[in-house]
């Protein structure tokens, strides 16, 4: 029987830095809001009701295949620090981290498929993949979903379509994002038009780290903004359509930075490396900054000996959760910062 | 190179991404900066996303005055009053959906520019409704002549020409070019069936 801490030790498939595209779209990951027929939305739910709908969700998970090495952290029973962990993962979001009562999450096959219970709907099915891989990771949720439906009698409306408990995931329930890594868009300036361009197509564009477009790292979500009056295939498509789109831009601005601007570049790069590979005391947020501009250095050549995969692993392991779950016990704002640095170090080869 | 972003206010640790400005009297009187998890923490994310739902739902009662003083309607099976719904945006049980059936059409609408599931169902769900049986006529309707065109039947192939339109007006050229082939495509697809 595997457990939290088997994870600890890995990394997740999404955060390999493979599949196509995949120097500038870090995952693919595709999410369906379900809900149990007959129960109450968890808007209501009483405590014994919840504990009843982990129960029935459970038991009905059983009997589906979700892939290798299959896993189900009862949250009730967790750690502040083991819940933090599975957040910055991507496995649980922060409102069933936050949430209280009986709750939970399954998780399977490298951490591709994750399924929160009692999050705001009844069920919140997770499909992650590394790089652009949106129809794989439709092929795979849509199979899951079906399997989980014979188990599962699923709260279906002949004209809404599926039930949620806020009526912006109604219908399809599916929300696709898309994790881009935009640093080019954003030094020369251009960000900005991506979002316009977007939000008139009625995509959502935020910060991974944040709800506003500020985003740390550099990094943002594209996501559908309507789930209704659409088949899934068609959302599929207009994110596989739109996604190449912006890819090129970036591609584009960071071949004219190469060419134009190479020593400023280069400086900002070399910087940042050297910066991460000596550093005694690191905070998070120039870590995400400084890990930014090295991704973009490991994509663009100038630093052939740090793997793409090193550097996404390390915005994940450098952040609270990771670092205390490495150290096995609670620190201090200040005693992160050292270990942070610390981990850095090892992992880019300083001293 | 220090970084230009801003650190949290309260926990002066992770970036800030979270900005929010109080106003009084055309003043500032408050501004915070704060992350993603503080945001969280104090429910500001969550107010956030239910005060966009409150206010397509105080769009849709103002434009229904002529209606107004209407009885409050609660739902028999999770006891949800619609007050209640509209103070929290998220519904009590999937019975809300009838019980609230004409508030919801209109949210629908506007969130989604749509009211109608056309994707996958479950195995033995009760297929969709005819067009006539859905009460068109009672829907509050939020934009006017142009829910009539929303609510047609999705035709994949109208769906794209539409799409196709909004591209060559826009002058995405490239756009245009992919979605006449998945209009070929669409055609060619409803031929083989047919
Ligand atoms: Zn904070
Ligand atoms: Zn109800």
């Amino acid at each position: 029987m595997i457990n939290i801490d088997d994870l600890a030790g890995k990394t997740g498939e999404w955060l390999r830095g493979t599949g196509p595209d995949s120097d500038i779209v870090v995952s693919s990951r595709i999410r369906l809001a379900r809900n149990v027929a007959g129960r109450p939305f968890l808007t209501v739910a009483s405590h014994k009701a919840k504990a009843e709908l982990e129960a029935q969700i459970r038991e009905g998970l059983e009997g589906v295949n979700l892939g290798k090495g299959r896993l189900y952290v009862a949250l009730k029973d967790t750690s502040p620090v083991d819940r933090q962990f599975l957040m910055e993962r991507h496995l649980i979001s922060r409102d069933l981290l936050n949430a209280e009562g009986d709750r939970g999450v399954a998780i399977a096959k490298e951490e591709s498929v994750a399924i929160m219970v009692n999050e705001e709907d009844h069920l919140r099915i997770q499909v992650m993949r590394s790089g652009l891989q949106l129809e794989e990771a439709w092929r795979e949720i849509d199979r899951i979903d079906d399997e989980i439906a014979a188990k599962l009698p699923y709260a279906f409306h002949a004209l809404h379509g599926y039930l949620t408990a806020c009526p912006t995931n109604a219908g399809t329930g599916m929300r696709i994002s898309v994790l881009l890594h935009l640093p080019a868009l954003v030094m020369t300036r251009q960000i900005d038009k991506v979002f316009q361009a977007l939000s008139r197509i009625n995509f959502s564009v935020r910060g991974l780290y944040g709800e506003g477009t500020q985003a740390s790292g550099n990094f943002y979500q594209i996501s559908n903004q309507a789930t209704l009056g659409k088949p899934e295939i068609a959302l599929v498509q207009s994110l596989s359509d739109v996604v190449p789109e912006i890819v090129r831009f970036e591609r584009h601005c960071r071949e004219k930075l190469a060419k134009e601007q190479r020593t400023a570049l280069e400086d900002r790069v070399y910087r940042a490396c050297g910066t991460l590979k000596y550093a005694r005391s690191i905070s998070s947020e120039e870590t995400m900054e400084l890990l930014s501009a090295v991704r973009l250095g490991s994509q663009l050549s100038l630093l052939p000996e740090i793997k793409p995969g090193t550097v996404n692993e390390l915005f994940v392991t450098t952040q609270p959760g990771h670092l205390q779950k490495q150290e096995g016990r609670p620190l201090s704002p200040q005693e992160r910062d050292l270990a942070r640095a610390g981990l850095i170090r090892g992992r880019l080869g300083g001293r | 190179m220090p970084s230009k972003a801003k650190s949290c206010e309260t926990c002066h640790e992770n970036p800030a991404t979270v900005h929010l400005t109080e106003m009084a009297n055309n003043h500032v009187v408050l501004e915070k900066h704060l992350c993603d998890q503080c945001a969280s923490k104090q429910g500001i994310i969550g107010k956030m996303q239910m005060s966009l739902v409150a206010e397509l739902l105080g769009n849709i009662k103002d434009k229904q005055k002529g209606a107004a003083k209407e009885a409050d309607v609660r739902c028999p099976d999770c006891g949800m009053l619609y007050s209640e719904f509209r103070a929290k945006a998220r519904f009590g049980c999937s019975r809300d959906y009838d019980v609230f059936q004409k508030h919801v059409l209109a949210l629908l609408e506007k969130i989604h520019g749509s009211t109608e599931h056309v994707g996958k169902r479950p195995k033995g769900a009760p297929k969709a409704l005819p067009a006539a049986a859905k009460g068109a006529a009672e829907v509050p309707g939020p934009k006017g002549p142009a829910k009539a065109a929303a609510k047609a039947p999705a035709d994949p192939v109208a769906e794209l020409e539409k799409e196709l339109e909004k591209a060559v007006k826009g002058e995405d050229f490239e756009r245009a070019a992919k979605l006449r082939d998945r209009i070929r495509e669409a055609k060619a697809r409803k031929e083989g069936k047919e």
